[in-house]
């Protein structure tokens, strides 16, 4: 071999025979003599494929580089031409030229104000989308609808809802619902006494404006009478029952208009002292109420249904529901003067069971006023409770009820009742709160008479 | 009177240079993070907080003994973690803190990854941007570097590489330039040869492989540093300055990053791969570098000790992404993998059915590699590579494309079932934060603010793609196709290079 060494002027090239062994270790076939260094693995002649033969130093093992035979003409290219490189570094050279302020400080200015307009359209971004993520769609698919069963219906009404009177007990009483997770029709007085506009009262209006937010489904705002005052004899003293058919329209009319003022109503009418007459069904079904919640004592009788049994309270007239309250809170048979007396609780666990049994719907009535006491308060959770411990009970409010009802997704069944869950929120009450126009989801299962 | 426009530039510039952007680009995304937080129920808070706590004491304990505590570096590793997560899972559903449904478990783990990936790795990025530089500064003496220049079929092409080697700034007696030609069919060589000097030498061989041609490349290199650039890539003028940098600051960093630049910006397909780019290395790769754990030296343009790769006997056969491949061998050998400021500009796929090409041979190699290098999902000797970069990277390749079509599936019953309203504030919400994310990175980088329009779609449309194409690879990859390279079609040249004739040996 002629020549020397590039690297150490050694005299001692000679050819070598490059080769790439089975693992992809490439080197001089020489150094595979002892075995691969790499993998240990055989070296038989055909782990090995012959890449190259080189010129290399025996003295220090320098390759010499083979000259190439390359195919065409070589020459030099005249010149070589590069695209156009994107600058970085200079936050505003992206920008057009005439865009690009001469001065530093100008310059500055701009990419500052660059950066904050990006940081205020991420975080606008994030804040505009955030309210609509409040219905989470994780939540409404673990609200798939499903067909619950249940034995009875429970429902509890609030009755005297008004302004300016034992508001902290009213608070109080609805704290129990709240805990306890159980829903509740409030009946409110729009006008107490025909003194003292619901709307007068700031704080209860907002208050139960939060109940509505706070809780969506679980309050319910029914219109309680007007005035809540007896304008006639009937049944012993009725705000409604006995008046006009014109007279009873102005009342419903005005009430719903105070209401409105304050709360979302819904479509059930409460009428006071739980009496009221033909004229007042077809003022509610003249207007968008669809539902009277009196009292079953009264339906009972005026409307001829004395021994139909617990488990046929409530019946449909002129396309109006009628949910009657089943069973009240308070015995007044007892009362004495000074404190109302309530019904002991084993009184109302073994109405509700029977109810149950029955597979009725039972309407428990309270009035939030009389609760002043701890223990009373007690007494509610402990009722309350009894109810949510016997199996297969349907918590609902008279709206709810009674929109199941309208629009099929409560049915009565052989043995008790199929609810269509989650249970929609009575129609007046929807998402407004969420600021979402209702989905698609939402009208087909909203009674087609939503006000 | 002149003096108050001075001062008054003098307190922006100083505050310019301490970065303000990237702390208040930071900052901003607590909005959108605590708006997150309103909107979750209970249930998924505490256990998101109760997985935020678990990862962080196991982060904290990484770090602690594998730098502090090597002795007790088997305690408490990735298996632990495992059985903890595990436990986690258990404990979250007997808590009802969240529902045992898989999709509720995937609800939870996309939302977790959003917190972790923002409030770990984001962070260290930040700190890494403004404190914790470690790759800042040039040294004072280069040392001498062999650059190694593998080409096949790249006619065209390798001249401009090999020019912009040449226009680089570098002392020229410290030197020298290796082309590979890898038996292209083309050009190549004439071009490649036509730049033959001293400095330049070009060699040939019978067509082998990338890998083949690397190692071949490597009995010519005279050098302690071996510099690899790809043959249609285009090396910034103070790039090979950079990328030597580094070994000189420390003593046990065995291989240098570059930074990948995009310059074909003329499509969608290719600003969006910039884009991705961009939040990837920016982010994602500052919090590795910070731990010297960078899992990938890119092939455009890297660096690496000469004694550390031939600890590991260089670049294998065995996948297609021979890149990876050889960066984890030398973290396996306990060397540092970091990142240095050298840029490199490369022509990206301009049509999906080229990207797709890439990809295809990015994301099988990828799988490849990470089956062959099993053993670091196992063996907790390999400190934060086992403890930290590993179960990243299983996350990113095996939960997320999974993930990523379970939570589209889940989008689409959504709209579906009637809650199009829900779902499009879903996404302008998560889109909202990546925006973010990618603003701290187009901030950091230098980047081009405008490429920021197209981050919708890194939540929507261009993730699910990658994904998709990721759970192909996973499944060709297991069933042990004939896996050969993919190659795109090259904007100049105009043509596919149809076949580099490479195939992978089977490994048995």
């Amino acid at each position: 071999m002629n020549g020397v060494c590039s690297a150490c002027s050694a005299d001692s090239l000679a050819e070598e025979q490059v080769v790439e062994h089975g693992c992809g270790l490439m080197d001089a076939r020489s150094a595979f003599a002892e075995g691969c260094p790499k993998c240990n693995g055989s070296t038989a002649e055909e782990t090995f494929e012959a890449v190259e033969t080189i010129t290399r130093c025996r003295e220090c093992g320098h390759w010499q580089a083979p000259p190439t035979n390359a195919t065409g003409a070589i020459s030099r290219p005249a010149s070589v031409s590069f695209p156009e490189l994107p600058e970085l570094g200079q936050s505003l050279t992206w920008l057009p030229s005439r865009l690009v302020p001469k001065s530093e400080r100008r310059q500055q200015l701009l990419s500052s104000a660059i950066v904050v307009m990006v940081l205020v359209s991420g975080i606008t971004g994030a804040l505009v989308a955030s309210p609509l993520l409040e219905a989470t769609p994780t939540d409404a698919a673990a609200t798939d609808p499903t067909w619950e069963e249940y034995d009875s219906i429970a429902i509890f009404r609030n009755d005297d809802i008004q302004p300016w009177y034992e508001t902290e007990t009213m608070r109080s009483v609805n704290q129990v619902f709240i805990e306890e997770d159980v829903p509740v029709t409030l009946g409110v007085i729009p006008n107490a006494a025909g003194e003292l506009p619901l709307t007068s009262d700031e704080a209860t209006c907002e208050y139960l404006g939060s109940l509505q937010n706070d809780h969506p489904g679980q309050f319910e705002m029914a219109l309680h009478g007007y005035t809540h005052q007896p304008e006639t004899d009937f049944y012993d003293g009725s705000e409604f029952g006995g008046l006009s058919d014109a007279e009873q329209a102005d009342r419903l009319a005005e009430g719903h208009r105070l209401l409105s003022q304050c709360v979302e109503p819904s479509n059930t009418f409460v009428p006071p002292m739980n009496t009221y007459d033909d004229g007042t069904v077809r003022a509610v079904a003249e207007s968008d109420y669809t539902t009277i919640s009196g009292g079953q004592w009264f339906t009972d009788e005026y409307y001829d249904r004395d021994g139909m049994g617990n488990g046929t309270t409530e019946f449909e007239t002129d396309g109006v529901h009628h949910v009657p309250e089943t069973q009240p809170f308070e015995d007044w048979d007892a009362y004495e003067g000074g404190e109302v007396p309530f019904h002991d609780t084993e009184t109302l666990t073994d109405a509700f069971d029977e109810s149950h049994a029955e597979n009725g719907v039972y309407v428990q009535m309270i009035h939030y006023q009389y609760f002043t006491s701890e223990e009373r308060l007690d007494q509610l959770r402990e009722v309350i409770r009894h109810m949510k411990s016997t199996d297969d009970v349907g918590f609902m409010t008279v709206g709810q009820f009674s929109a199941g009802l309208e629009n099929g997704t409560i049915e009565r069944t052989e043995d008790g009742w199929r609810v269509l869950e989650p249970i929609e929120h009575t129609s007046t009450q929807k998402s407004a709160s969420l600021g979402l126009e209702p989905t698609d989801a939402e009208r087909e299962a909203e009674p087609e008479n939503g006000r | 009177m002149r003096r108050a426009p001075d001062s008054f530039g003098t307190v922006l510039r100083a505050l310019g240079s301490v970065d303000w952007r990237v702390i208040l680009l930071f900052v901003s995304a607590l909005v959108p993070f605590w708006l997150l937080i309103d909107v979750m129920n209970d249930g998924t808070i505490y256990a998101v907080a109760l997985l935020g706590g678990i990862l962080v004491t196991y982060i904290g304990w990484s770090y602690y003994v594998v730098e502090y505590k090597p002795r007790y570096q088997d305690l408490l590793a990735t298996r632990a973690l495992v059985v903890v997560l595990l436990g986690y899972a258990v404990t979250i559903v007997a808590l009802e803190w969240v529902a045992p449904s898989p999709l509720a478990f995937v609800h939870l783990g996309a939302i977790a990854l959003i917190f972790f990936y923002y409030w770990f790795i984001a962070l260290v990025a930040v700190y890494h941007d403004l404190i914790g530089h470690t790759t800042t500064g040039l040294p004072e003496e280069y040392p001498s570097i062999s650059v190694l220049v593998p080409a096949y079929n790249e006619a065209g092409y390798v001249g401009r590489t090999i020019q912009a080697l040449l226009n680089a700034d570098y002392p020229r007696e410290k030197f020298e330039i290796i082309v590979v030609d890898d038996g292209s069919t083309d050009g190549t060589l004439a071009e490649a040869k036509s730049f033959a000097s001293e400095v330049v030498t070009v060699v040939s061989k019978r067509n082998g492989g990338k890998y083949s041609a690397l190692n071949y490349g490597l009995l010519f290199a005279e050098s302690d540093i071996i510099v690899t650039v790809d043959a249609d890539s285009i090396v910034g003028s103070d790039a090979l300055k950079r990328i030597v940098a580094p070994f000189e600051k420390r003593e046990n960093v065995g291989a240098v990053a570059s930074n990948v630049t995009i310059w074909n910006r003329d499509s969608l397909v290719t600003r969006c791969q910039q884009l991705e780019y961009t939040i990837g290395v920016n982010i994602y790769r500052r919090m590795l570098d910070y731990f010297g754990i960078v899992l990938v030296v890119p092939g455009c343009l890297g660096a690496y000790r000469r004694e550390a790769l031939e600890d590991v006997f260089a670049y294998d056969p065995e996948t297609l992404t021979e890149d990876f491949d050889l960066t984890v061998k030398v973290l396996k050998s306990g060397r540092r993998v970091i990142v240095s400021e050298a840029r490199v500009y490369t022509e990206a796929p301009s049509t999906w059915k080229d990207l797709y090409k890439q990809r295809l041979r990015w994301y099988r190699g990828n799988y490849m590699t990470m089956f062959k290098h099993w053993d670091l999902v196992t063996d907790p000797s390999y400190g934060l590579l086992h403890r930290l970069a590993i179960p990243f990277r299983l996350v990113e390749m095996f939960f997320l494309p999974f993930a990523s079509w379970i939570v589209l599936g889940y989008i689409v019953w959504l709209v579906a079932i009637g809650f199009a309203a829900q779902v499009l504030a879903l996404l302008v919400f998560f889109t909202s934060i990546v925006f973010l994310i990618a603003a701290l990175g187009v901030q950091i980088e230098g980047e081009d603010w405008s490429l920021l329009i197209y981050a919708p779609l890194l939540v929507i449309g261009y993730k699910q793609f990658h994904d998709l194409l990721n759970l192909k690879c996973l499944v060709d990859v297991l069933r042990k196709q004939d896996l050969s390279w993919t190659n795109a079609t090259r904007v100049e040249q105009g043509t596919e290079r149809t076949n580099s004739g490479v195939h992978v040996r089977d490994q048995s």
